[in-house]
């Protein structure tokens, strides 16, 4: 059984008096295995962002369902909705979302303290996320202190630190120069490798050269997907890039 | 190009730049009243209005200054919202010049505005104050409009000279930040603030010493000189426990990580130490002004409304006689003939008298020595010493009987005193020990010798005599150790009286006897008052008292005169105190609205964060809401301790105006804080919404 099935999905977006009707999603499938680590493309306005939130819970489809562990989330209870997306999923975000009003260490905390835990499990879990993601000597400044690959960093271990089933990273190196980039990417590449599944949404070849499958979606559907298999990261980057030339040229109609 | 884009700026900002145009404009019009009633032409020159142009006066002074205050609070207020702004236009190539003209075209429509309509406004509703006023004051002329021309004049210089003073100041501001800097300003991460021990500590020290000093004066005088003290104190240290104890206290429960990293506590502790932080100030002004609101309108109102009271217990009857006689000196008024010319007075206005009543007493201090009351202070080695000052009224007990209705029957050597703090020993000595110390030429000191006395009976009641001096009636209740000395029979008294015009050298230095007259009248309020004014009016008027035998001097006096001046001078109060009360809840509302605003837009980003992060809705709801209620709520809850704590001091003060019915002030405390805590809860509402609105 797949980690996560999505299966027939659609979003449309109609306004307040029902006038005009959007299309985000037309019909969308795709499966995720545990462990996989799969990348999303397309362009501005092709729904990608739609779909994450879905998969997030954060917004509902118009039809069609998404499963976690087998478990269809529309299901879920409005009221138990926080909980569920506290407990299973792990959220990045492009411009990191941390607070200013806490510190590193109680940014990364704060999933744990919504979860109700006491201060010593909270400090175990803590010590074991930074020393992994190299942060130990962050945890007391404040965001406004450090640089954006570091509060990417601070995220990221926000986001794992409840051992979510899977990690969602919205266009997560967006917000970040090169060099950062490069050091997010590789910090992915460990998680992965320990067994994270990963869902991260983008525009940046670079950054999808790193995952194993890429899904391209355009117009609200999934058009085209590639896996990486035995190739290098190069490798993988040109294909890609060929792919989103074939896509943004106006290819398959 | 720049005035269009000034206008459209405005009308962008509006939800800022409106409660700015509606300050300006109320203050203006209550500046322009102010000044119009200070300067009021339509009074007639009488003393008793004179009051009124004083009380105004007073007035535009205070409301002058903080209207300079307020409005530069508001405007740098706007403009540390508005430099993102500012400094966007700059990076999309206005030139600093540029920006500064469209402010000062931003500060010309909205300074006419305000100005102008603060006038008309002010025009519009003179007309209605004042009629207010002249009702309060019970005073019944006509009122005719006109439009006064000096207090436009200073409306708008006032007011113009502000506003630019405003223009420059953010002129300024903006030359010397960069246009990069300014558009970080909006965003640039707070630093945690620091806990300052030291200011924490010294709040805890002034409010505890301000507070000290409310519960510790004795007396009215006392409270008088020590009030601005404790004031000033208490102000101190609302502002340093605001900023720094709020702080201390949140970093405390952040340092217990048993308490603090608990779902409810986490957010709301780290939440209120930036909120603190941030609103510290503003939470203290708010907290002050609610005071001074709450104690000027209370005490005024108790005043106003004690006004009667106060003027029947100085002035008990209509008409209230005093005349002061030496017998020592050959004096020898014709008491009779007194109380028929005084009816005959009466009569003369068709007035008849109903009720006439007199008696006659003295008023002298002694000093406690052990179980001796000297009418000197004892002298050890140059040094004075006694244990106790009292001043003591002497009555016959005829005279206490007819005044306060309580039977007291005496014998010789026998006293009934009347003594609340229980200065005077029950048994003991009458020292009229000579004042022989330095006498001038002339005067000669006879020793009175000493007078056992045996204390028969304590009374509880003070007879009230009227007047303020020398005789010690109910109303004067400035200072303490008073009491009343009944005597058997006005023979004791004369030679009590004896004793000490020897003891005092023969000379009038000892003072008089006094022989009072109460006399009620017949007639209307207004008729009784006219009588008045028609006969003791004036030196001209003043009826002949030609053969009613020899004395010093006699005086009367008019409880409905006295009432008119009470109503003049309270209601003149009482007014000053609402009007001011009124613009200082109106400043309250708009830095309660401007604080609400602001925070909303702070916390906007922090809610959505918090929910991606997986908070549930109803839960950041809650706690946000918690956060609101307890910065709303502080400032009110300080304001009611502050009073509780002043009312004592203020019951006090009031006694310089005579008024001492504590139960009436009490109520009027009560009311003035449960209407304003009504109020108080409305404008939460509204802001409120304000504020849900921005943030869901």
């Amino acid at each position: 059984m797949p980690l996560l099935e999505v299966t027939n999905l659609k979003k449309v977006y109609t306004t307040r008096f029902g006038g005009a009707s959007v299309q985000a999603l037309s019909d969308v499938s795709f499966s995720v295995e545990q462990g996989e680590y799969v990348a999303i493309m397309g362009e501005s306005g092709s729904g990608k962002t739609t779909l994450l939130n879905i998969l997030a819970a954060l917004d509902r489809p118009t039809a069609g369902e998404v499963r976690l562990s087998g478990k269809d989330m529309e299901q879920i209870k409005e009221r138990d909705l926080a909980a569920f997306r506290r407990e299973n999923l792990g959220f990045v975000f492009q411009e990191f979302n941390l607070l200013d009003t806490f510190s590193v260490e109680d940014n990364i905390l704060l999933p744990l303290v919504l979860q109700g835990r006491t201060y010593p499990q909270m400090a175990g879990a803590l010590e074991t996320i930074a020393k992994r993601l190299h942060i130990s000597d962050l945890l007391k400044k404040y965001p406004y202190e450090i640089s954006g690959g570091q509060k990417q960093r601070a995220a990221v271990a926000r986001a794992l630190i409840t051992q979510p089933q899977i990690l969602l990273a919205d266009e997560p190196t967006g917000a970040l120069d090169s060099k950062a980039t490069d050091g997010l990417l590789q910090l992915f590449e460990e998680v992965n490798l320990m067994g994270q599944t990963i869902l991260m949404v983008t525009h940046s070849v670079k950054a999808a050269s790193h995952a194993g499958r890429v899904l391209f979606i355009k117009d609200g559907q999934v058009f085209h997907q590639l896996y990486r298999g035995g190739n290098s990261c190069e490798q993988f980057y040109t294909r890609i890039a060929d792919s989103l030339t074939v896509l943004t040229t106006g290819g398959g109609d | 190009m720049y005035r269009r884009l000034a206008w459209h700026n405005l009308r962008h900002n509006s939800k800022f730049y409106l409660p700015y145009l509606f300050t300006i404009m109320g203050t203006a019009a209550v500046f322009y009243i102010m000044t119009a009633l200070a300067s009021a032409g339509d009074l007639p020159a009488q003393l008793r209005y004179a009051y009124l142009s004083m009380f105004m006066t007073i007035g535009v002074f205070v409301v002058g200054l903080f209207t300079i205050i307020f409005l530069f609070y508001t405007n740098a207020f706007l403009m540390k919202r508005r430099k993102k702004e500012l400094g966007l236009y700059n990076v999309l190539g206005m030139g600093k010049a540029h920006i500064g003209r469209v402010l000062a075209w931003e500060t010309l429509y909205i300074g006419l505005a305000g100005i102008v309509g603060g006038i008309a406004f002010g025009m519009l509703f003179h007309r209605l104050v004042a009629m207010l006023v002249y009702k309060v004051i019970q005073f019944s002329v006509g009122f005719t409009f006109y439009i006064c021309w000096s207090g436009i004049l200073a409306t708008v210089c006032l007011f113009g000279a502000v506003l630019l003073l405003n223009l420059i100041y953010n002129l300024l501001t903006m030359l010397r930040q960069s246009p990069v800097a300014m558009m970080r300003e909006g965003s640039a991460g707070e630093k945690e603030p620091k806990t300052r021990w030291l200011l924490a500590i010294l709040g805890v020290l002034c409010l505890g010493g301000g507070y000290a000093i409310a519960l510790r004066t004795k007396n009215a005088i006392e409270a008088l000189s020590l009030y601005f003290v404790a004031v000033f104190l208490v102000i101190i240290g609302t502002y340093c426990l605001f900023t720094a104890g709020s702080i201390a206290l949140l970093k405390i429960l952040k340092k217990n990580k048993r308490y603090y990293y608990q779902t409810q506590h986490f957010i709301s502790v780290s939440g209120m130490l930036y909120r603190m932080k941030r609103n510290a100030v503003g939470l203290a002004n708010i907290c002050i002004l609610s005071t001074m609101v709450l104690v000027m309108i209370s005490g005024t109102l108790s005043l106003y409304l004690g006004t009667e009271d106060i003027a029947v217990r100085q002035t008990p009857a209509d008409w209230v006689s005093i005349l002061r006689y030496n017998p020592d000196e050959g004096d020898q008024p014709d008491f009779a003939a007194l109380e028929r010319r005084i009816a005959e007075t009466a009569q003369s206005q068709g007035l008849e008298v109903t009720e006439s009543q007199s008696f006659t007493g003295m008023e002298r201090t002694f000093y406690v020595q052990g179980d001796q009351l000297q009418l000197k202070p004892s002298e050890q080695n140059g040094i004075l010493t006694w244990d106790a000052d009292v001043s003591c009224q002497f009555l016959s007990a005829a005279d206490y009987t007819a005044l306060t209705g309580v039977p007291v029957t005496l014998k010789p050597g026998e006293l009934a005193v009347c003594d609340p703090e229980g200065l005077l020993p029950d048994q003991g000595q009458l020292v009229f020990n000579a004042f022989v110390s330095d006498p001038e030429p002339g005067e000669t000191y006879t020793d009175g010798g000493v007078l056992d006395y045996v204390v028969t009976q304590r009374l509880t009641e003070i007879p009230n005599t009227g007047g303020w001096f020398p005789m010690v009636g109910a109303s004067n209740v400035i200072g303490e150790n008073h009491c009343c000395i009944v005597v058997d029979s006005f023979e004791t008294m004369l030679d009590l009286f004896s004793r000490i015009y020897g003891a005092y050298g023969h000379t009038n230095n000892c003072g008089y006897l006094q022989w009072g007259l109460f006399t009620n009248l017949s007639g209307s309020r207004q008729e009784k008052l006219d009588a008045y004014l028609n006969t003791f009016g004036s030196f001209e008027t003043s009826p002949d008292f030609t053969n009613t035998g020899s004395w010093e001097w006699f005086s009367t006096d008019s409880q409905q005169q006295g009432m008119a001046e009470y109503y003049s001078m309270n209601g003149g109060f009482f007014f000053l105190g609402v009007f001011l009360g009124i613009l200082f809840l109106m400043a309250t509302v708009l830095i309660i609205y401007y604080k609400q605003v602001s925070e909303g837009y702070e916390d906007r980003q922090r809610f959505q964060i918090m929910q991606k992060v997986g908070l549930e809705r109803q839960q950041i709801r809650r706690s946000i809401n918690g956060q609101l209620l307890a910065v709303f709520f502080l400032p009110l809850l300080a304001a009611a301790v502050h009073v509780a704590f002043d009312f004592r001091l203020m019951v006090q003060l009031l006694q310089l105006f005579c008024m001492d019915n504590v139960g009436l002030t009490t109520l009027c405390t009560l009311a003035s804080f449960s209407v304003f805590t009504v109020f108080y809860v409305l404008v939460y509402r509204v802001t409120a919404k304000a504020y849900y609105k921005i943030v869901a």
